[in-house]
């Protein structure tokens, strides 16, 4: 009994928790009291619970468009960003010279932040910008376009489109390239054995091996997604608004933290769902490996 | 067969070569965007390359109200953050490399978790909090929200580079009279030093980026990229176009030096899972 | 400098897995002692609480006559050869070597000499410079020996210090640890899963398994007189054989039966057997100990060789004897073929018997 005793209050035993410590009190302070206190503003009001707040964030004018706008932006952005981060990781793959030096020029983005993306992306979609210069030079136009307006929503749209996808791809590869690193060289050899080439490796042998790290890949970039912000204020304004775009404004604009916790929340509601249908659909099944 | 081989690499170069053209040409531009003459940027039709290389437009951009006095807030916020991160976070990525511990992998998977927070969530209900507790407004609360974002990140980051220093070598300095404490800063520490100094670098650019909640967190105080987001619909081209360079410019510099680790952070960061 | 070993009812888990379960050991003054065993009996953790590495559940270290249980591996007087070297990579060998000293804050002079010296008797003071991604792993193992041996310390602990290496200069450096033993005499605790290590360094062998020491020894008994069949089958190459036998009881006096072939015994075990009459024991005898005749002559247990083996300075038979197979080693010149019949003598004095049931010896006068 006093030796359990012993061993259980042993500097052995509690070490790693005191080095935990911080972390923990750190997660308490600023993970899960905002999270609490978030719930609290968005349904606690003056006079006890409430959903006002919630409804006047449904009834607001934009609530709808923003709400439409991030799914759209997730499900616009995300595959385009697997897809492409897939082919660079599989050419980089290949094993050509300079791969190396390639994949480091390929990770370049992931440094800079969302706002200078979408600024270096106005300097191309604006209207006195480098696309309509280009356009002029090549003699397609003669007047420049307003590409970024509420008239022409669609190629707003697809401007922040045009930023994200360049921006975050470089994220996806990296976690992709280092999926691939850890596939043994044994399965790749037996593939080729087995006669599995170039495509059918790839489909076959390459991407169920790469699942687990697509299946991580998938979830972060679409938490990030569906918090579109900076890129989208930086482009398109309230042209095409977005649900984090809307927290902001309640908050630093209207100061209104309760709206703005709303919002949050149902941020953070929407990413848990997320989350969990992949978890539930993406699941690396070990048969699936190993038949 | 070595025709076709030869066709092969030709399109696998050219599909490299126009994948890097695609990452590097949007960066190119930003910073032509940046040394235009500033009246240059408004003319139609106009040049894609400017008629002469100027400083102009830097020079309004860091002239502007309140620009170089943010760029010291982001620098300090950075720098703070980068202090706090490591502080807090390694020792428990040491603690999650080195001990077997009750509710290692339960830790481990609340990290993971943390990961999904927004921003949002964090920033909105810290803005109320941080009035009472005088952290307002201020460089060091701001820093201490970034932190939190960085946190999990430091932690998964800090345990990968701790498991690649043997435990033996730590407890050969002990058997060879090192207290444990000791034992850590003559061996562990200076072996690990280029993997910390890789995420002190990433923390850094983590908080150098971060907008949301440095915009909601400060009114005068404001960082960089808060400064210019708050401003935007009010300042003209060349200022944003500028301001998209400068911020650009620290995170490219660090992520060359760290390259070397990047892969490393995030082949740990996915293998935890 | 050298500095006995008492280790009192020494007892570690890990969770639910009991590494050393009471444990009592003493090592005297000046002794080369092996730990031995199999993978996973508790070699390496009796050696860390020894060390202070690891913290023990209950009982009591004792090192050179103090009471070091509760002390830190720094202050329990001990030195460690690690089983990966653990050489610091970022110091030269000179820092390497220097390091424990350097800790104990002695004058840069008396450093520098007290390394040259043990370098010196290593054969690495060409090497000081270097760094440790510059050396072989022999040169490597040799820098752990030395950081360890500068510290004078009252006990050495090695484990397995030569399983990383080559067998050549696994041979090597085992007459070399010899040699230094005997130079410097620092009290030694060596753990090996290797018996052929333990048997030619040790001046006795603790014999472990699953946490507990079956044996403690000089290498001659343990390898004579092994306490339990685990030990006799453990150590040797080929290792021990053992024989189903039925004490029987006739007018003859007490005969042991194997097989069909009643084994008649000396008179002197008869008491020791008595009390075993109609049971089974043991009968357990080494290959070199066995004489093999082309023919079954009169006397002679009858075999018949599966497989025979040459082996350069001798040949070792498997032959089968009722349902047991044995391993017989004899001249290389008597030509054998598998399939032939033939007859065995067991050298009566090197016959041990053990209990059917515990497997323990029983003791013979
Ligand atoms: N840190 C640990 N955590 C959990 N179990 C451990 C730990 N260290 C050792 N064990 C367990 O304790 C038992 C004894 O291990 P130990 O390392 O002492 O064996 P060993 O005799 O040195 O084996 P080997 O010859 O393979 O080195 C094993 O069952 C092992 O799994
Ligand atoms: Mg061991």
């Amino acid at each position: 009994m006093i030796e359990r005793l012993r061993k259980l209050l042993g500097t052995d035993t509690l070490l790693p928790y005191w080095l935990l410590l911080p972390t923990l009190a750190f997660i308490g302070v600023f993970f899960l009291m905002p999270l609490f206190r978030a719930i609290g503003l968005a349904f606690y009001g003056d006079s006890g619970f409430t959903l006002d707040y919630f409804k006047q964030m449904i009834s607001d004018v934009r609530f709808i468009d923003a709400l439409k706008f991030t799914f759209l932006f997730a499900i616009t952005i995300v595959p385009l960003q697997v897809i492409t981060a897939l082919a660079m990781a599989l050419l980089l793959n290949t094993g050509v010279r300079g791969s190396r030096f390639f994949l480091y020029l390929f990770a370049i983005p992931l440094g800079i932040s969302d706002l200078a993306a979408g600024l270096i992306w106005l300097s191309i979609f604006t209207h006195r910008g480098f696309l309509n210069s280009i356009l002029y030079a090549l003699g397609v136009i003669e007047k420049p376009i307003h590409y970024l307006s509420y008239q022409n929503v669609g190629f707003t749209f697809l401007s922040v489109v045009a930023a994200e996808h360049w921006r975050a791809t470089a994220i996806v590869m990296v976690i992709l390239v280092a999926g691939l690193q850890m596939i043994s060289k044994d399965y790749l050899e037996a593939a080729e054995v087995l006669g599995a080439r170039g495509w059918k490796k790839i489909w076959y042998v390459i991407l169920p091996l790469l699942k687990p790290s697509l299946q991580s890949a998938l979830i972060i970039r679409t938490i990030f997604a569906l918090q579109t912000f900076a890129v989208v204020l930086a482009l398109a304004g309230q042209i095409t608004p977005v649900l984090a775009g809307e927290a902001y404004f309640w908050q630093f604009l209207y100061r209104n933290s309760h709206v703005a916790s709303a919002y949050a929340v149902l941020l953070m509601a929407i990413s848990i769902a997320m989350t969990w249908v992949y978890l539930r659909y993406l699941r690396p099944r070990r048969e699936a490996i190993r038949g | 067969m070595s025709y076709r081989y030869l066709l092969r690499k030709t399109l696998i170069y050219m599909a490299i070569l126009a994948l890097a053209l695609w990452v590097l040409i949007p960066i190119f531009l930003i910073g032509i965007s940046a040394f235009t003459p500033r009246q240059e940027l408004y003319l139609w039709p106009k040049t894609i390359i400017p008629s002469h290389f100027s400083l102009e437009t830097m020079r309004f951009f860091l002239g502007a109200h309140g620009v170089v006095r943010s760029l010291l807030n982001s620098v300090q916020v950075a720098l703070l953050t980068l202090v706090f991160t490591l502080a807090v976070g390694a020792p428990a990525g040491y603690a999650v490399a080195r001990f077997f511990f009750r509710g290692r992998e339960a830790f481990r998977l609340g990290i993971l978790i943390t990961r999904m927070f927004p921003t949002a969530l964090l920033a909105v209900p810290l803005a109320t909090t941080f009035i009472r507790w005088g952290l307002y407004d201020t460089l060091v609360g701001v820093a201490l929200v970034h932190t939190a974002m960085a946190l999990p990140f430091a932690v998964i980051i800090t345990t990968g580079i701790f498991m690649g220093v043997p435990k033996d070598l730590e407890e050969a300095a002990m058997t060879l009279g090192c207290s444990r404490l000791r034992a850590f800063v003559q061996v562990a520490l200076p072996l690990a030093l280029p993997g910390l100094a890789a995420a002190a670098m990433f923390t850094f650019v983590i908080s150098w980026n971060e907008v949301f909640a440095a915009a909601i967190l400060t009114v005068r105080n404001r960082t960089l990229p808060a400064h210019i987001i708050t401003t935007i619909q009010a300042s003209p081209l060349d200022f944003r176009f500028a301001g998209g360079f400068f911020m650009i410019l620290p995170a490219l510099l660090f992520m060359f030096l760290i390259r070397r680790y990047l892969f490393h952070m995030w082949g740990g960061a996915t293998a935890e899972r | 400098m050298a500095g006995k070993i008492e280790l009192q009812g020494i007892r570690k888990t890990f969770g639910k897995v009991e590494a050393v379960k009471n444990l009592d050991l003493s090592v005297e003054q000046g002794e080369f002692l092996v730990l031995l065993g199999p993978s996973g009996c508790g070699k390496t953790t009796t050696l860390r609480c020894i060390a202070g590495l690891e913290r023990v559940d209950r009982g009591r270290v004792y090192i050179a006559g103090r009471d070091v249980t509760e002390l830190p591996p720094a202050k329990r007087g001990i030195a460690m050869v690690f089983q990966s070297y653990a050489v610091f990579p970022h110091m030269t060998v000179e820092r390497n070597i220097g390091f424990g000293l350097r800790m104990r804050r002695l004058p840069k002079e008396e450093i520098k000499k007290a390394v040259q010296k043990v370098a010196g008797l290593l054969q690495i003071d060409e090497l000081l410079d270097r760094y440790p991604s510059q050396l072989s792993g022999g040169q490597r193992q040799r820098v752990a020996v030395a950081r360890a041996l500068v510290m004078r310390p009252e006990v050495l602990l090695m484990d397995e210090p030569l399983s990383n290496l080559d067998a050549l200069l696994r041979l090597q450096m085992r007459a070399e640890l010899k040699r230094l033993h005997r130079e410097i005499g620092t009290t030694t605790v060596y753990v090996t899963h290797d018996q052929i290590e333990a048997l030619s360094l040790g001046d006795r062998i603790a014999v472990m398994r699953e946490g507990e020491i079956v044996q403690l020894d000089t290498p001659t008994q343990v390898y004579d007189h092994p306490a339990t069949v685990f030990v006799g089958g453990f150590i040797g190459t080929p290792p021990m054989n053992f024989l189903q036998a039925a004490v029987e009881k006739g007018d003859g006096g007490v005969k042991l039966r194997v097989d069909q072939f009643k084994l008649p015994v000396p008179e002197g075990w008869w008491a020791a057997l008595a009390g075993l009459s109609g049971g089974t024991v043991l009968l357990g005898i080494r290959a070199e100990n066995i004489e093999v005749q082309p023919q079954v002559g009169p006397g002679q247990l009858p075999a018949r060789v599966v497989v025979a083996e040459p082996l350069g300075a001798q040949q070792l038979l498997t032959v089968q004897v009722g349902g047991d197979v044995l391993k017989v080693a004899t001249s290389p010149d008597i030509p054998l073929q598998p399939g032939q019949d033939v007859g065995l003598t067991l050298v009566q004095d090197k016959i041990r018997l053990f209990d059917g049931q515990t497997g323990e010896a029983i003791p013979l006068p």
